[in-house]
């Protein structure tokens, strides 16, 4: 509680400051409120609230996230997103049905159960998963503001695809190996496709040091019994963050992230007891903690113009579908 | 930027603009200002903003304060909410009940709110695990065809048959038996009779009757062999079985069917929690059985005390079994699936006494019944 006050303190923004961090906000007592009034909402309307307090979820988060002084802000309504919220309530249906179906037979005949399996996990990878990857992104992106510039993706899906592929059949044929030069690839292709207005976004991460940060991370929360876990999560942040990207036209700079493994450890180690003593009720004060720690920690060039971001013509455009794939909120790991 | 200030955003570029505003009517006027040197002149940029088409967010304390005006570009003027309360009091006006409580809780919440936020969850969550999802568990497990309910009756049955051989003559036996009695409607009575000590007998799903060697030992004459599959009718006719699968998915269900999400620690929570509400369910259905199997000797014209005689066998089993540690742990009435057998008796027995059965004897049954408790020849 201490920590947040103090933040709110220094909200005045001093216009010489040097060095430039993105700031966090939010508030655990805040964000438990909209999460308890968005619970009631969705069960008191048997779940067709669940778009809508989506969107007033994300419209918080967004708009106590600060860049130089304004805040994001959220575009998206339920009513845009309701489309797609059907669409996957369609498709949990249809497992569950599979499911049931194949039951009886996979006691008689594990063989069936397999197939079953296999043709819906084929359908998952291949199918599903690109498609709410990229079409989420998009949705998200392309209704995200700040001071009046849009967001905006220019990638094809078709394209999009076609690497998505490529990396899928080296992870499968590399037995998962190269499931970090697939993530590292997915995120190079949603960034240096993404712009704020003028200002363009790229990441220039390699497969392989993700791989080797992952590798060494796995294996040594393993050997520690987990308390190396902090750090682990702190590398794939620097990972994510320190190679990513922004130019306005001129110059190309990349983000920075200061977070020590001491915060993260810090960090994670109280939200765990948090959860653990409150019976997992405290998860909004944790979110809203880690949260504040991650964004909090990036720092943006301070050599970059933030006040002469011109709007990309098109960049906002209502009618373009993407909203049916946001769904079944696929958080991307970056 | 000052944040005492109020900025102007034209959409176009991010560069901000000090501003001035005034309200007039249903409108907006926003002034820009250079070098905050204001003087009403009329060279002043002025932007003119319908109220009624502005659309407002707000941040914890109102320390931020954005208003957005137009469809694209759009335009954005962004200041202190605690400097400017008149701007805050006309946007939030013109919000709806529901969107401005959202603000309001953005603003900042009480601790208070938090307490009822907490005793709602909790309120609600033993609603929905103790009631709702039973309720819709059992409703959704009588739309399961009954060829499949069969069929995972046969899954079933090959899981108990681990517990010993299957004696097919006596199964024979035992079928005959049954159709003598003609208890389970609706199903094809497959009856097995397992050569195992477990004291026990059970009803799997689509009909599937299994008496264990160990019961038939403790049973000594043949109406209480009628109570006890009286008492697993009941179960197979009721279909007790598939309702406490559906049971147990039920929550889940509901809850990934809401949410689209089933992952994270309220799961484990909720299993926990649904796996303890399994057993007090349980205990209803055996409650219940037990009820319909003195009914059904009574209509048979058999003494429904047999039922009785049957659990306190039952219980002198128990008493056997468990030393002194145990027993308080049968105590504990909530953690078992079967009633407590004492408690068991003394409710059937008043309810037995109502009936007033006159008993006759089945010597058809009789002879059955010595077949079966007959040595099997090996």
């Amino acid at each position: 509680m201490e920590e947040i006050l103090n933040q709110n303190e220094s909200v005045e923004f001093a216009p010489n400051q040097e060095r430039k961090f993105i700031r966090f906000f939010g508030k655990g007592s805040s964000f438990f409120g909209i999460l308890i009034l968005n619970f009631i909402l969705t069960v008191v309307s048997l779940g067709l609230y669940y778009p809508w307090a989506k969107a007033k979820l994300r419209q918080y988060l967004w708009n106590e996230t600060e860049l130089e002084g304004s805040r994001f802000c959220f575009h998206g309504t339920g009513k845009e997103m309701f489309k797609g919220f059907i669409i996957s309530y369609f498709f949990i249906l249809l497992f569950y049905i599979g499911y049931f179906a194949s039951i009886s037979q996979t006691m008689e005949n594990p063989i069936v159960f397999f197939v079953v399996l296999i043709v819906f996990f084929v359908f998952l990878v291949f199918g599903f998963y690109p498609f709410a990857i990229f079409f989420g992104w998009k949705y998200r992106v392309s209704r995200t503001s700040w001071r009046g510039i849009f967001f905006h993706f220019t990638g094809d899906f078709k394209s999009f695809y076609k690497m998505y592929i490529k990396y899928l059949g080296i992870t499968i044929l590399s037995f998962g190996i190269g499931s970090s030069w697939l993530s590292t690839n997915t995120q190079k292709y949603l960034f240096s496709h993404t712009q704020l207005g003028s200002l363009k976004l790229d990441f220039h991460g390699d497969g392989g040091d993700l791989f080797i940060t992952r590798l060494g991370g796995f294996f040594l929360s393993y050997i520690t019994l987990g308390f190396y876990l902090p750090v682990f999560i702190k590398n794939l942040f620097h990972f994510r963050i320190n190679h990513t990207t922004i130019s306005d036209g001129k110059i190309q700079r990349a983000l920075k992230t200061e977070l020590t493994g001491k915060q993260s450890f810090n960090v994670l180690f109280v939200n765990f007891l948090l959860l653990i003593f409150s019976l997992g009720l405290a998860f909004p004060f944790t979110q809203i903690r880690s949260y504040r720690l991650l964004l909090n920690s990036i720092e943006i060039p301070s050599d970059i113009d933030y006040d002469h971001i011109d709007q990309q013509p098109g960049a906002y455009n209502k009618a373009t579908g993407d909203e049916m794939a946001d769904i079944l909120d696929i958080d991307l790991d970056f | 930027m000052n944040s005492s200030s109020i900025y102007y955003f034209d959409g176009k570029t991010s560069a901000p603009k000090s501003a001035k505003f005034e309200i007039k009517r249903d409108e907006l006027w926003i002034y820009i200002v250079n070098n905050d040197n204001f003087t009403e002149e009329k060279d002043n940029e002025l932007y003119v903003w319908d109220i009624k088409d502005c659309e407002s967010e707000s941040s914890n304390s109102q320390q931020r304060y954005t208003v957005y005006y137009g469809d694209f570009p759009k335009q954005q003027i962004q200041f202190n909410g605690s400097e400017y309360p008149e701007l805050v009091a006309l946007f939030l006006r013109k919000k709806g009940r529901l969107n401005s409580l959202y603000t309001k809780i953005v603003h900042g919440t009480r601790g208070w709110h938090i307490l009822v936020g907490v005793i709602i969850i909790l309120c609600s969550s033993w609603l929905y695990i103790r009631y709702l999802s039973p309720w819709v568990g059992e409703k959704l497990s009588l739309l399961v065809p009954k060829h499949l309910e069969e069929r995972l009756g046969n899954a079933s049955v090959n899981g108990i048959l681990n517990f010993g051989p299957l004696d097919s003559l006596k199964s024979n036996q035992l079928k005959l038996f049954m159709d003598e009695l003609n208890l389970v409607k609706d199903y094809d009575v497959k009856a097995y009779y397992v050569n195992s000590e477990v004291v026990n007998a059970l009803a799997a799903p689509g009909g599937h009757i299994v008496v264990f060697d160990g019961i038939m030992e403790k049973i000594d004459c043949y109406d209480q062999l009628v109570a006890l599959l009286a008492h697993e009718a009941a179960h197979v006719n009721n279909r007790h079985s598939l309702k406490s699968i559906g049971r147990s998915v039920s929550a889940y269900l509901i809850l990934s069917a809401i949410t689209g999400d089933v992952a994270g620690s309220s799961g484990v929570l909720l299993e926990q929690a649904a796996q303890l509400n399994q057993l007090s369910y349980a205990r209803k259905d055996e409650t219940q059985s037990d009820e319909i199997a003195i009914l059904e000797l009574h209509k048979l014209g058999l003494d429904p005390s047999a039922m009785m005689n049957l659990l306190d066998k039952l219980e002198q089993q128990e008493k056997l079994d468990s030393n002194l540690v145990l027993t308080s742990l049968n105590e504990m009435e909530f953690l078992k699936t079967h009633p407590i057998t004492k408690n068991r008796i003394e409710n059937l027995r008043s309810k037995s006494e109502r009936l007033n059965t006159v008993a006759e004897y089945h010597p058809k049954l009789d002879s059955l019944y010595h077949l079966l408790k007959m040595k099997s020849i090996y």
